[in-house]
């Protein structure tokens, strides 16, 4: 970090001559523009140089205040007497420091301090009055919510370490800062609550953010790939998010926050499968309401995961599955197709992911134009064109919207990434091969670690009381636990639930199971149940008799010529004339219920 | 003649991998088991990949429990 | 012995997920079959007496196992029978974990390219699996018991579905007349039900050194073996109900032909090929099992330093083997049927009575376990 190499003379010490110290200063920043020197003489007579870099400093204040004091102020004595009572008497700045080297005064200077210089004083002052342009505070862009703060981090790391801190008001919350890049020199800070974080965590988060040596951090994703466990794996293993709420949040749990300067995105550590599924506003909801919600996003993952491999796998391999009208439609469908269902699913997911990406990064003023052209591209004239069938359209836009489901982006990347290995797999051993890559997929994600934490943990290892928290989220008093793996010093959260219900927890459960159970037994009594298409509307019905025989007819509708979007088979008649004759009325119904 | 060519790369490029890997190690113990081990397992992969006739490896059992089993069956009336 | 050359640490309750699957997985495919046709509609009574016959069968490997805590099955051998003796039984184990092995890779592979895709030669099938295994082996046990956590939901959830969906299908008739085949054929039924599942469940000594101690261990093994048990049973019970005895006996795949019945309302139908996950993932931790106790086994009879590195040749090793097993299904059942049982009982019933026998002995003359070697 401090690696000393500044700038070719920066290792010198300041010396009692306010020329030769600037000079020096000059000669480190090559003659930069944007340094101002500013020189004037105090009261007593004695030079005095201001330095700063313009546009890193306020320089309203510094001229206002600053300044000002300097010039008005009345300071006696001379050389570190003198630089004693300015400092204590003069100076109306609140952050103040002082150095005798040189290496150090450039990098006050460099990360937005004005530096004040006197004549015959081997010391100069610090004054913090940093107040480079920063954006405003705004609402998250990358996660939006309905309901809950919305606040954003910007690229200031104080102003994030405070939006930190306004959430969690405890003496015991931790920012400790470093500097990484040889170059840049990059703050960065860990948040933590001591006491209740793992101590080894933060630890290790210590020692491998120590550990990286590199010219440039310039965004948290840099520091993300030096401290993650495994580089070899799609999966991500750190979390980030630009939404205070939701770091707090992790570090209540006992996570460690990683601020960068420089970047909204905070990471978060030790990050497991289950964070990436959670959203801030399943804490802000209630709790039946989230469950659903998180439900529906890990039909999404499976979707993302899973929609195209098994459309290959059942429409190649297992057509049996397909219930014969649906086979049938399909089938109508993929006539035209000239390329097998693999192809085809893959000319249609790499023209999606193609568009997404042009999304992303084109212009906002041609986005309109793009998006239409994509529009056509995979939807209406594809399938007119005869390129793809209509249903492969239905299996691409569903995959591509259940992936924005997943609430992290990165964890969304890797499942849309996955998609193609399993859409391989399915295309050469259909089912089998999917089940193939499920299990590898297991032992994979099995064997991964964040910061030494189990990357499946609550399921596994199953670890009973976390699992509050994944799948569905239980009400707010029923969590009363930290993760327990996470955090393992400081495990309780609130007092006990309360003591209403008469069942115990066991026998709720095992009610709601049997209930359950019951229900899926009526699954097979579906008695009166009429499809549709099975159904023969009658418009007109008729009896007539012939001696002791009676015949009934019905004009029943064929529902195909008389829909009006459909263009009609020229001499087919909308309505068909079913007869039935028996010796009586009943019978004759009978015979036409067959 | 293919599958074979196929299952004899498979081998060379296993044991041109692993086994430079152990005795670099000193695990000379280790490295001898490994060719051991690969040896047999390629012999029976290229039958296996020919599809050739061969003898079942469970044959050892069958004829070693051979007597026993058809006197247990007989005797105790079961269906064999 | 040495170092342990399993660094990897599981608890209890993956212990007991790993039992169970390995009671279910295989067992359930090929049980029913072998029961109805030894006990034909008494099938389900040969289940009953099976699983409680098989329990007790595990109590033998967790006897063996507490009185020598911390060594897995090759170590206790090796022990108790000294370097000679000990190698001889051990290649014995051996040649049974890799049998256990390739034959449930065949089995998958069988299984595969005769009721699923007939045109896959068998050899790409059991490509794609040894792959897994491989990976499986070269992840670590920690690993492979996590994912197996991982799978247990999901098995249980489409196990449970199979059941429930079949229970419109059934037809108490099918049970009748009971108790007519006679109790010898009832107990040659529970034969099948006592060796496939509870036998080969004797690999999990290779596993138990490396399990947590905690005093729930027993019983949370005993209680996962037992609901196996009972897993199966109920699949013999339904085969019985649905299909009848008849088709149960005659049909390979007894459970596979089960799942091609189930239909609610005309929608949820021919659904076997989902089903067929089931049965495919339980056999595939139970090969993935036999497999470790192989190298394991392997690398401990040799004393090498480490399994890993073995993982390429024994892929070789099993692609040979799960081909050599059998020339063709008949063959297999037929050795499945009736030569298969008395090897199985041999090395996980007598031998293992043996050896608590020699222990006993050794411990009356010597006072107290003392080791044989080293």
């Amino acid at each position: 970090m401090n690696s000393g190499t500044t700038a070719a003379d920066g290792d010198g010490r300041i010396g009692p001559s306010l020329r030769r110290n600037l000079e020096a200063i000059r000669s480190a920043m090559g003659g930069s523009q944007d340094v101002i020197f500013r020189e004037f003489a105090l009261q007593g007579g004695t030079e005095a140089a201001l330095v700063y870099i313009d546009g890193l400093i306020n320089s309203q204040l510094l001229h206002d205040s600053i300044l000002e004091s300097l010039l008005n102020g009345g300071a006696s004595g001379a050389g570190p007497s003198l630089l004693d009572s300015v400092v204590k008497e003069i100076l109306v700045a609140g952050d103040i420091g002082r150095t005798s080297e040189l290496s150090v005064l450039y990098d006050n200077l460099l990360s937005g301090d004005a530096v004040l210089l006197l004549d015959g004083c081997e010391e100069a002052v610090r004054i913090g009055v940093s107040g480079a342009e920063d954006r405003n505070v705004t609402e998250p862009v990358s996660q939006s919510v309905t309901r809950g703060p919305m606040e954003a981090f910007n690229e200031n790391l104080r102003t994030n370490s405070a939006l930190i801190r306004k959430r969690i008001k405890d003496t015991r919350l931790r920012v400790e800062s470093l500097h990484i890049g040889r170059v840049t020199k990059t703050n960065v800070a860990l948040v933590y609550l001591s006491g209740i974080a793992n101590d080894k965590i933060v630890e290790e988060v210590r020692i491998r953010l120590n550990r990286i040596d590199i010219d440039g951090i310039l965004e948290s994703g840099n520091i993300e790939e030096w401290i993650e466990d495994r580089t070899y794996t799609p999966f991500p293993t750190v979390y980030n998010s630009e939404r205070p709420d939701t770091i707090a949040a992790g570090v209540l749990e006992g996570r460690v926050a990683i601020l960068v300067d420089g970047t909204p995105f905070v990471l978060l550590v030790p990050a497991l499968f289950v964070h990436f599924f959670q959203a801030a506003e399943d804490y802000t909801q209630r709790f039946d309401i989230s469950s659903l919600i998180r439900t529906i996003r890990y039909l999404s993952l499976v979707i993302t995961l899973l929609a195209p491999a098994l459309y290959i796998a059942v429409t190649t391999f297992h057509q049996e599955m397909l219930p014969t009208n649906l086979l049938i439609n399909l089938a109508a469908q993929r006539e035209g197709v000239p390329f097998p269902a693999f192809i085809e699913a893959l000319l249609m997911e790499i023209t999606y992911e193609i568009l997404r990406e042009a999304g992303v990064r084109m212009p906002r003023t041609v986005g309109q134009a793009v998006s239409i052209v994509g529009t056509l591209v995979i939807g209406q004239a594809a399938v007119q064109a005869g390129i793809v069938s209509a249903v492969m359209v239905i299996i691409v836009s569903i995959t591509a919207i259940a992936s924005y489901v997943i609430p992290s982006g990165s964890m969304s990347i890797t499942v849309r990434m996955l998609r193609f290995l399993f859409m391989g797999l399915a295309a050469s051993f259909g089912l089998y091969g999917i089940l193939i890559g499920l299990i590898t997929l297991a032992l994979h994600v099995s064997g991964l670690r964040s910061f030494g934490i189990p990357y499946m943990a609550p399921w596994a290892p199953i670890i009973p009381e976390d699992l509050k928290d994944t799948l569905f989220r239980l009400p707010i008093r029923k969590m009363t636990t930290r993760p327990r793996l996470i955090s393992q010093n400081n495990i309780r959260r609130q007092s006990l639930e309360e003591g209403g219900g008469t069942m115990t927890r066991f026998g709720r459960t095992g009610a709601t199971v049997a209930a359950l159970l019951l229900m899926a037994a009526l699954l097979a009594g579906c008695w009166n149940r009429r499809e549709l298409n099975s159904l023969g509307i009658a418009l007109g019905f008729g009896i007539d008799k012939f001696g002791d025989r009676y015949r009934i007819s019905a004009q029943v509708v064929d529902p195909g010529e008389v829909a009006s979007s459909r263009p009609t088979t020229p001499g087919r008649s909308p309505v068909v004339l079913y007869k039935a004759e028996a010796p009586t009325v009943f019978e004759a119904l009978r015979i036409f219920g067959s | 003649m293919l599958a074979t060519i196929l299952v004899l790369a498979a081998a060379a490029g296993a044991a041109a991998i692993d086994l430079p890997r152990l005795f670099r190690k000193g695990w000379t113990r280790e490295g001898t088991v490994y060719a051991a081990m690969l040896a047999a397992g390629a012999a029976m992969s290229v039958a296996a990949a020919n599809v050739a006739r061969a003898p079942s490896s469970v044959n050892v059992i069958v004829s070693l429990f051979k007597p026993v089993a058809d006197r247990v069956f007989s005797f105790m009336g079961w269906k064999g | 012995m040495s170092a342990r050359l399993e660094p990897g640490v599981i608890n209890a309750r993956q212990m007991a997920v790993l039992a169970f699957l390995i009671v279910v997985g295989d067992s359930i495919l090929i049980v029913p079959s072998l029961c109805a046709y030894a006990a034909d509609q008494d099938a389900w009574i040969s289940g009953l007496l099976g699983a409680a016959l098989g329990i007790p069968m595990l109590g033998l490997t967790l006897a063996l196992y507490n009185r020598y805590p911390g060594c897995n099955l090759f170590e206790i051998v090796l022990r108790l029978c000294g370097p000679w003796a000990g190698a001889a039984v051990s290649l014995l184990y051996l040649y049974y974990f890799l049998l256990g092995a390739g034959s449930l890779i065949r089995e998958i592979g069988d299984f595969m390219t005769i009721q699923i895709m007939p045109e896959t030669p068998l050899r790409a099938v059991h490509f794609l699996l040894i792959l897994v295994l491989l990976f499986a082996l070269w992840s670590g046990l920690e690993s492979l018991v996590r994912s197996a956590e991982l799978f247990f939901p999901s098995f249980m959830l489409l196990f449970a579905s199979l059941i429930l969906f079949l229970l419109p299908k059934i037809d108490a008739a099918r049970l009748q007349p009971m108790f007519a085949s006679g109790w010898s054929h009832i107990v040659h039924g529970s034969l099948y039900m006592i060796i496939y599942p509870y036998s080969d469940a004797i690999m999990l000594a290779m596993i138990l050194p490396s399990v947590r101690t905690s005093g729930r261990l027993t019983r949370d093994f005993l209680l996962a073996t037992a609901l196996g048990g009972f897993a199966i049973f109920l699949v013999i019970l339904l085969a019985i109900l649905v299909l009848g005895p008849y088709l149960t006996a005659t049909s390979v795949y007894p459970t596979y032909a089960l799942a091609k019945k189930i239909n609610i309302g005309s929608f949820l139908q021919r659904v076997e090929a989902i089903q067929a996950i089931d049965w495919v993932l339980s056999t595939f931790y139970k090969a993935a099992l036999f497999n470790y106790g192989f190298v394991v086994g392997t690398a401990q009879l040799l004393r090498l330093r480490d399994y890993r590195f073995l993982a390429l040749p024994t892929g070789f090793i099993l692609f040979g083997f799960a081909y050599l097993v059998a020339p063709n299904v008949p063959f297999y059942n037929d050795v499945l049927f009736k030569y298969f049982p008395f090897w199985d009982l041999l090395l996980t019933a007598a031998v293992p009575v043996l050896l608590l026998l020699l222990h006993a002995i050794r411990g009356r003359s010597s006072g107290s376990p003392r080791p044989a070697n080293e």
